[in-house]
């Protein structure tokens, strides 16, 4: 979450997270039809090389996954085995 | 290796996704010139065709077309028995072996049912050459979408199969173990407007998605 608001790219997410691209993409795609990502075009800092699709959360998606986080880390918290 | 096949594989996507993604399928392309390798490049690219393919499994306008063809496919079977029927119909009036005579026979109709089945016989081959054009028709336009003119052919083919049943009744009162052109009017009448009512409210069902 740290880095939720810059742009990112759909090789380098791959990398990133461990995800193929075959499963990324649709995510991508679902979180843009929900309004919590959005892309623009930048141009790529390797010479000759087209400009890089780039996308980062919108303020919804990072309250989002904020939400996200916190019902998970409250889940995985309730689950630890008592002390003996 | 080269980025070829990748390169390939990528433009497939871009074929795969539908039109409002084109934007999705020309970031996965640009991506392409930043893979690590070669083999990265083709991890990459084969997932992207799959994102695609994942992509146009959902699109709403792909499902309702496929269900159209599919419709319009079985309509186009029945139509295609309907002409093999008419075909061996005009065999028959040439003089050929007539199944349907048989079966008659066999379940001891009358002479009076046998000559007016035989007097009837030129109608209904005519009835199944027309039922099939018209069913040919509905499929053909249902598969191009073009509803007003898939409507009018349908109802064309049912009344068609509705004047067939009607002739049969007419001759064979009691037509159990003869083959009937029943299945063809109630495919007619309900099956091909059931099947669109169901996908028309599949399609409103996306759209509130």
């Amino acid at each position: 979450m740290v880095r939720s608001t810059e742009w990112r790219y759909g090789y380098d997410l791959t990398k990133e997270i461990g995800l193929q691209s075959g499963t990324l993409y649709p995510v991508l795609m679902r979180l843009a039809d929900k309004g919590l990502l959005e892309s623009a075009w930048h141009e790529s800092d390797r010479p000759g090389a087209p400009a890089r699709h780039a996308y980062r959360l919108t303020h919804a998606g990072v309250a989002f996954a904020s939400a996200n986080i916190d019902a998970t880390a409250s889940m995985q918290g309730g689950n630890k085995p008592m002390p003996a | 290796m080269t980025r070829r096949l990748p390169r390939i594989l990528c433009n497939v996507a871009t074929r795969v996704l539908p039109a409002d993604r084109r934007s999705w399928a020309d970031g996965m392309i640009a991506e392409l010139s930043h893979a690590d390798d070669d083999r990265a490049a083709l991890t990459f690219a084969s997932g992207c065709l799959l994102a695609a393919l994942r992509e146009r499994a959902r699109d709403a306008d792909t499902h309702v077309l496929a269900a159209l063809w599919t419709i319009a496919v079985v309509t186009a079977f029945y139509a295609v028995v309907q002409l093999i029927c008419a075909v061996r119909g005009v065999a028959v009036l040439f003089g050929a072996h007539d199944g349907m005579l048989n079966a008659l026979l066999r379940h001891g109709a009358s002479s009076v049912v046998i000559a007016n089945y035989e007097a009837a016989r030129p109608i209904v081959v005519a009835c199944f050459v027309a039922l099939g054009v018209a069913q040919l028709a509905t499929a053909w336009f249902l598969s191009r979408g073009q509803i007003r003119a898939f409507a009018t052919a349908w109802c064309i083919a049912l009344v068609i199969a509705g004047i067939a049943v009607a002739i049969q009744l007419s001759i064979i009162p009691n037509s159990t173990g003869v083959p009937s052109e029943f299945h063809a009017l109630l495919m007619q009448a309900v099956a091909v407007p059931a099947l669109l009512a169901l996908l028309h409210r599949r399609h409103r069902h996306f759209q509130e998605r």
